[in-house]
């Protein structure tokens, strides 16, 4: 008859809800690579937690499972170069650049650009552009300061109180190196007219961070360009945004736009 | 058939299949896109489509998701961030991993719980066999595993001798193990498999 070790069952079942303590944790962990008995019971252990406490995305993945069964995988979309330059587009638009730059037009309205007209050209383009970003950030329950500063300032931002939001995230950014917060920091100062103040966080993060964090923080950092009459750091930053992202079409349609000015 | 916002939140709230089905068929190109243009392997691209659907699932339940906002932008940055997620979540393990790595489990509480249920083949092939097991098993598993009733009281309610349901408990487990690796033998396909 099989022996049934009950003490370890108990610890399975902590393990499973959380209440080992580190050690005897990490002890257990030890036990099961060692002995592939025990790391079946805990792996299973775990899986039937995460089934019962998540019986309805469980079910929705069980859904979701069966469609692409049906369907079979989706082909990605038709690979496309990463920037500007690259791109056909960027080729087309750099080619009218050097050509109006060759005519001595770019002087002419750099010029223009200066003027009072141009910057209330500019501050009307950032404003019929300028959108918040939806927030998709997956935050945790606040345990700690900074992550109930987090949690303000997203909720401030939710509830398009962007002063609020950004003296919130302003304060997180300092103390988290998060980049991300950084973005929405920047757009918050966007949204409440403080475009000077959008630059920094915005160009640190457009400059570091990964794609995905990079590509929103170039685009907002664009437009913050644009809001303090910078142009041609506005149309530089533009460039470098991927044709084929998430602001590819509004990059395109903002760039025209400046090109025809 | 294309379906406004409201339609795929009120959809997804009622589990709809046909809901589903528009998602994955109108976004899922645009999520493997992402995922192989980002240095991520076709399967993590298909385990991607999955979870970024799940997470969306998930925020229209919690109502997190606004639907006045664009549909495909608002699923383009979850699954930037999704994935990036994942790529920092793997970078921690790669600096921690130490001569465990051989570890048939996962000591990990930063992996969401749609990209578990993802990878983990064995929860959904739970969820469909819970569905089978039948009385007093069911009732013994939920109250001792979900609600997290101690033994003693699960005993008192389910008028067991303390030792006896230790040992049904040990049973009602085996019971599962062999639903779920007859279900999962049945039903080898997997998104990874496809």
């Amino acid at each position: 008859m099989e022996q049934i070790n009950y003490t370890l069952q108990i610890q399975i079942q902590a393990f499973v809800n959380g209440e080992l303590q580190a050690n005897r944790r990490a002890g257990l962990l030890a036990q099961a690579a060692e002995d592939s008995t025990i790391a079946d019971e805990l792996a299973f252990s775990q899986s039937l937690a995460n089934a019962l406490k998540n019986r309805e995305l469980a079910a929705a993945s069980a859904i979701l499972s069966g469609i692409i069964a049906e369907e079979g995988f989706p082909p990605p979309p038709a690979p496309t170069n990463d920037t500007w330059w690259t791109a056909g587009k960027g080729w087309l638009l750099g080619s009218i650049l050097i050509v109006m730059m060759g005519a001595g037009t770019f002087y002419g309205l750099t010029q223009y650009q200066t003027g009072r007209a141009a910057r209330a050209y500019n501050q009307q383009l950032v404003q019929n552009t300028l959108q918040p970003l939806e927030n998709v950030l997956l935050l945790a329950p606040a345990n700690s300061v900074a992550s109930d500063l987090l949690k303000r300032g997203m909720d401030a931002y939710d509830a398009a109180q962007y002063k609020t939001a950004a003296q919130a995230l302003s304060t997180y950014c300092e103390q988290m190196p998060d980049p991300a917060a950084r973005v929405y920091l920047g757009i918050a100062y966007l949204m409440d007219g403080h475009a000077k103040l959008a630059i920094g966080p915005l160009l640190e993060v457009s400059q570091a961070a990964e794609l995905p964090v990079r590509e929103a923080a170039g685009w907002y950092l664009s437009l913050a360009y644009l809001a303090e009459n910078e142009v041609a750091l506005a149309k530089k930053t533009i460039m470098q945004l991927p044709p084929d992202g998430l602001f590819g079409p509004a990059a395109l349609d903002l760039l025209a736009k400046l090109q025809k000015k | 058939m294309a379906f406004t916002n409201l339609q795929i939140r009120d959809g997804l709230k009622e589990n709809d299949a046909e809901i589903f089905r528009y998602l994955y068929k109108t976004y899922g190109s645009m999520i493997v896109g992402y995922v192989r243009k980002n240095s991520g392997s076709d399967q993590e691209a298909r385990e991607m489509v999955q979870t970024v659907l799940l997470e969306f699932w998930t925020a229209v339940r919690e109502d997190r998701y606004q639907e006045s906002g664009k549909l495909d932008r608002y699923l383009y940055i979850l699954t930037s961030n999704t994935w990036r997620d994942e790529l920092r979540r793997r970078k921690v393990r790669r600096t921690d991993e130490l001569d465990t790595n051989q570890m048939l489990v996962a000591d990990d509480h930063e992996q969401s719980i749609a990209m578990a249920i993802v990878k983990d083949r064995r929860i959904e092939a739970m969820h469909h066999c819970l569905q089978q097991l039948e009385s007093p098993c069911d009732d013994i598993i939920r109250l001792y595993h979900l609600e997290e009733v101690n033994l003693q009281d699960v005993a008192k309610q389910m008028n067991y001798d303390y030792n006896n349901l230790r040992k049904r408990i040990f049973d009602c487990r085996k019971k599962l193990k062999k639903l779920v690796d007859d279900f999962l033998q049945q039903t080898p396909l997997t998104i990874a498999d496809i």
